[in-house]
């Protein structure tokens, strides 16, 4: 006999579970527009003000993170053909403790508050560690799909360094520890942070639904299965490189941003020879995302300003791409729920809405405008007046209320669908 | 040596082609061209479907252990697909854009999450398993094109 115990075609974990993470991902979004609106001008003036690394956390491990986990949760099935083990407990946990972490640990750079520091370093390494280990033990189950999910798996690996470092700082930043210098230290956190956590994590992703959405011809194997965890050696050769001060070394760095430059564009280059032609919105979400990437890496190798590096990669591509997954995801899991209730409760002559009844089109649209009018205002600010970061951090609002909004009408019409079906 | 999935993975492309023209002739409003193009995306949908149901799958059913098992799971989306494909043909009946557009979005997700969990997972299994079935398959696919 054939052994597919652990394989599972359905389409896990539970509605909620997605809803849950894309939800508080939105909320999160609302709270780091709204500081934005409050304490804007802080970030011009430096960008290791509390504001600057508050705003950071908000937008990684707060907004990211619950984004990429309710994505993840779904793509592990497809992908790897086995769901986490006790799906709906484990995802309670790691909700409950990302949220609680990222709460604590941005009051705590805020008042400053050394106690939140702590509480939250450590809710969020928590909250990483059970993540892993679930979808790690779920990779190692999958029968032969390993090599597939390489790239996304090293990503969340990612998150291990950035995580221990971080709870270095915050035991420096709390008096447990002396540190001399701190910035080599930081420049790794950020470094396994943005390049490894999220860079790999968010790109695996893209390489995995962009041919699936938009039917474009499937990247190269290269591409998808090396290039990733190219630069994830890159990233421990420019640890090792730090730690010996060898020079020579450093330039994995060089690497590393060349490599997500390829990355970038072989998106782009892909969507262009998509065979549908039809421009959604999410779409726009997926065009903005990388061309700022494309732009943070230019600026960058030309010794630009970092923050205006900080501003495209965080509110460019953190706070863009995953918009555009939401948008994509909600309404698919919506029509998809629906029609497996249907069938469990026999009832034939019910017919689900499409998935467009979900997310309308022109209220994406309408999020899009104000979201990149935020972004482009903001380097307008960052070059000319910090005062302009007030009218930043509203259209942010703006765009960070409507995807609530929008979420939550997606929400309402699921139950309204759901309460026919079982009435 | 011949395999499975190289065959069924080439038909999903050629199946996403059809659906291609069709989604774009409903865009332009042409109806006469989508009612054409439905007519032969359901036509290699089902031709696809029947290949699966008929030959692969009681296959690879009769090795796993699992009456309610991946197979299953593929048969289940097979249906609402179908299902779609009616929604799709009433809409066209009745020139309606919008419903049309609607449709053709839910199918092509459904159908690549669908295509992408077969391409990733089943028919490796098949070409590991059942690879005595290829040859048959591949003629399969020629004697009805």
């Amino acid at each position: 006999m054939l052994q597919t115990a652990g394989l599972s075609l359905e389409q896990a974990p539970p509605i909620s579970i997605p809803f849950k993470y894309f939800f508080t991902a939105s909320l999160l979004f609302i709270v780091a527009s709204l500081l934005l609106v409050m304490q804007g001008s802080d970030l011009v003036t430096s960008r290791w003000s509390p504001t600057a690394i508050g705003l950071t956390h908000l937008i990684t491990t707060g907004f990211l993170a619950q984004v990429m986990t309710g994505a993840m949760m779904q793509l592990l099935p497809v992908l790897a053909g086995t769901p986490v083990s006790g799906v709906v407990i484990v995802n309670w946990i790691i909700h409950i403790t990302l949220l609680a972490g990222t709460v604590m640990l941005v009051v705590g750079f805020l008042l400053p508050q050394h106690l939140m520091l702590i509480l939250g370093a450590g809710a969020l390494t928590t909250a990483f560690i059970i993540l892993f280990t679930s979808t790690g033990i779920a990779l190692l189950k999958s029968a032969r799909q390993q090599s597939r999910a390489r790239s996304l798996g090293i990503g969340w690996v990612s998150i291990i360094p950035t995580a221990l470092l971080g709870c270095y700082l915050v035991a420096s930043l709390s008096g447990f520890v002396h540190i001399d210098n701190l910035q080599p230290i930081i420049t790794l956190h950020l470094s396994w942070g943005l390049l490894g956590w999220v860079g790999i994590v968010l790109f695996a992703t893209i390489l995995e639904l962009v041919p699936m959405f938009y039917v474009t011809p499937t990247f190269s194997k290269v591409l998808k299965q090396w290039l990733l965890p190219v630069i994830f050696l890159c990233l421990i050769i420019f640890t090792i490189s730090r730690y010996f001060s060898n020079e020579f070394l450093k330039n994995s760095l060089l690497l590393i941003v060349l490599a997500f430059f390829v990355i970038g564009l072989s998106v782009l280059i892909n969507i262009y020879n998509r065979k549908r032609l039809i421009v959604d919105t999410t779409l726009l979400y997926i065009w903005t995302g990388i061309a700022s990437l494309l732009i943070a890496a230019v600026v960058w190798l030309s010794a630009g300003s970092d923050l205006i590096v900080g501003g495209l990669l965080l509110g460019g591509v953190c706070m863009t791409i995953p918009i555009g997954i939401i948008y994509k995801v909600i309404p698919f899991l919506c029509w998809f729920h629906l029609q497996a209730l249907q069938i469990k409760k026999r009832k034939l002559d019910y017919s689900a809405p499409s998935m467009k009844h979900f997310i309308q089109e022109k209220h994406a649209k309408y999020q899009y405008f104000f979201h990149l009018s935020a972004l482009c205002l903001f380097f307008v600010a960052l070059l000319i007046s910090s005062k302009l970061m007030i009218l930043v951090g509203v259209l942010f609002t703006c765009s960070s209320l409507y995807l609530f909004k929008n979420i939550l009408y997606a929400y309402i019409a699921y139950h309204e669908e759901q309460n026919i079906l079982c009435s | 040596m011949e395999n499975i999935s190289k065959p069924m993975s080439l038909d999903h492309r050629h199946c996403d082609e059809i659906f291609m023209e069709l989604e774009q002739a409903v865009v332009r409003g042409e109806w006469h061209k989508t009612e054409m193009m439905a007519g032969n995306f359901i036509t290699a949908m089902t031709r696809h479907f029947q290949i699966e149901e008929q030959k692969l799958f009681p296959a690879l059913e009769e090795k796993t252990s699992q009456a309610n098992g991946p197979v299953r799971v593929m048969v289940m989306e097979h249906d609402q697909m179908r299902h779609l494909f009616n929604k799709l043909n009433d809409a066209i009946g009745q020139q309606s854009k919008e419903t049309a557009l609607g449709i053709t979005e839910t199918l092509l997700v459904t159908m690549q999450q669908h295509n992408m969990k077969e391409e990733n997972i089943l028919y490796p299994l098949a070409d590991r398993f059942v690879s005595n079935l290829a040859e048959e398959i591949a003629q399969s696919f020629t004697e009805s094109a």
